[in-house]
């Protein structure tokens, strides 16, 4: 049995506050929608899975048999197969055969490929690491259907990943976008808002 | 390699630099043990981060020494003595990979270049400034090709003994740069089949570094997207200097007229595979080195990606 102290890496005389954050940061991190359509998801998930009971059994441990009351992450685990044209395929993706789907997906003629023929091989190419050419697929995918709400999470997520909104550099840009001055401007202004409401400070 | 991958050094204590750079001249000291001594030419960040990588996968316990710099004797260094098989293989990997950078140079600089700058050259309507750049572009050419040479028969011997000690890292090297030519000479290339294998490069050598299955998918993940990344930040790089020659470049078959709007796309096509290394990194189990190594996958890159995006656009 691994240690769940080390498991989110805190000691184990943390507070209940520090083993919160410690929870949530290392939930945020594995969360298994990172890893939609790739082909680590498992071990991500086998990760959740240890985060998870790592902190139950702490919480359990210090509330002597009470259960948590934080909500707990997970996967949000959509398959949207009704209604699919291609079930047979969203079968091989699921299996992670890749290569067979891929070629029954080629086989499809041009003028008979739909919305969700771009979206399938977007989500092929996307594992294979052909992420210019996925997100290509899912824009085309979501042109020809907008209001398919699976092609719109997959392009949404491409999207945030091109702009850069990754967590770990919120950190970054908050410490190298706040200069000096901005700081005293900050300061002025809250003094003047002070002032303003009478206030004796 | 490129010397892209380095920590943001303001972000790192004082004890992680000094590891970092112990790590590094430790490299150094074990490049010219194993590979002799003109093989410590080719020390880069890049191949350090490999040493610290596979350092902190198999938990081995580095102690430090005080020495002295090979390249200023008078500079005191601190420094990793240089027994450890990971030196041994990042030194290796640096060394084959810079043969065959340079081999790579050498085809790249051959007269059929030349003439293919003729024809912007051919815009020109004075005949005798014409003459002169031609000729200037001759003798540089003559020259570049020269000390490639000289460098190639250089290199030669460290590159045997890497190869028989590795002959797995030159078969995966070997056979990535023959794809990459067949690539290039493809009439249209999208942006991932140019970086494909580079990224397939990585993908094996950081395939190397784990028995174990899950940690090897997870690697082989991890350095298919670095080599990617590392392959396109040379592209944007390069950008300058590849609409001038003519040279291959995957950016110029996607260029729109303004230049802050190439930029920007630039810069979302490698988020997008900075996004990714990250991911796969977050599943590595490390078992020291760990700030270090945050420091460069989630700071480092982006801040060195920034810098060339900046200087590449700027007029």
């Amino acid at each position: 049995m691994v240690d769940p102290y080390k498991v989110l890496g805190i000691p184990r005389n943390a507070s209940e506050e520090q083993i919160k954050i410690a929870y949530r940061e290392l939930a945020k991190k594995y969360h298994p929608d990172n890893y939609d359509k790739s082909p680590l998801k498992d071990l991500a998930l086998e990760k959740m899975k240890e985060v998870n009971e790592a902190y139950d059994l702490i919480m359990n441990e210090r509330k002597k048999g009470k259960r948590p009351n934080e909500q707990k992450w997970s996967s949000s685990g959509k398959y949207y197969s009704q209604g699919s044209s291609y079930p047979d395929i969203r079968e091989l993706i699921m299996h992670n055969r890749f290569e067979d789907a891929e070629q029954i997906l080629d086989g499809v003629p041009p003028s008979s490929r739909g919305a969700e023929w771009y979206f399938l091989k977007g989500t092929i190419l996307y594992r294979k690491g052909w992420l210019e050419e996925a997100y290509k697929h899912f824009e085309s995918a979501c042109r020809m259907d907008p209001s398919n709400g699976e092609y719109a999470a997959a392009l949404n997520q491409m999207i945030n990943q091109r702009k850069g909104n990754f967590m770990n550099y919120n950190n970054m840009d908050r410490s190298m976008g706040y200069s000096m001055c901005d700081m005293c401007a900050s300061f002025m202004c809250a003094d003047m808002f002070c002032k303003c409401f009478g206030s004796q400070c | 390699m490129f010397g892209y991958i380095k920590p943001y050094e303001p972000e790192l204590k004082v004890k992680e630099l000094k590891i970092y750079k112990s790590v590094y001249c430790g490299l150094c000291k074990s490049l010219g043990k194993f590979f002799g001594r003109f093989s410590r030419l080719t020390l880069s960040y890049d191949c350090t981060f490999l040493t610290l990588l596979s350092l902190a996968l198999k938990n081995t316990h580095i102690d430090l020494k005080s020495g002295r710099c090979v390249v200023n004797v008078f500079k005191k260094c601190i420094f990793c003595p240089s027994s450890g098989e990971e030196f041994k293989f990042a030194g290796a990997v640096s060394v084959i990979m810079t043969y065959y950078k340079i081999l790579d140079d050498i085809r790249d600089s051959s007269l059929l270049n030349l003439s293919r700058n003729r024809v912007k050259i051919k815009k020109l309507t004075k005949i005798l400034p014409n003459m002169l750049v031609l000729s200037f572009n001759f003798v540089g050419l003559i020259f570049k090709k020269i000390c490639l040479f000289v460098f190639l028969q250089i290199s030669k011997f460290s590159h045997r003994k890497s190869a028989r000690l590795y002959p797995n890292v030159l078969h995966i090297i070997k056979n990535q740069m023959k794809n990459q030519e067949i690539i290039e000479k493809k009439d249209k290339v999208n942006i991932d089949e140019s970086a494909e294998s580079t990224g397939k490069m990585l993908e094996g050598i950081f395939g190397l570094l784990s028995e174990n299955k899950a940690e090897k998918r997870i690697l082989e993940r991890f350095g298919y997207f670095i080599g990617k990344w590392v392959y396109l930040l040379d592209a944007v790089d390069d950008l300058k200097k590849d609409l001038n020659s003519g040279s291959f470049n995957p950016f110029i078959t996607n260029l729109k007229k303004e230049p802050e709007h190439i930029k920007n796309y630039c810069g979302e096509v490698l988020n997008q595979v900075l996004t990714q290394v990250i991911l796969a990194y977050n599943l590595l189990e490390l078992n020291n080195f760990r700030e270090i190594l945050n420091n460069i996958i989630t700071l480092g890159l982006k801040q060195t990606q920034e810098k060339i995006l900046q200087s590449a656009f700027e007029l």
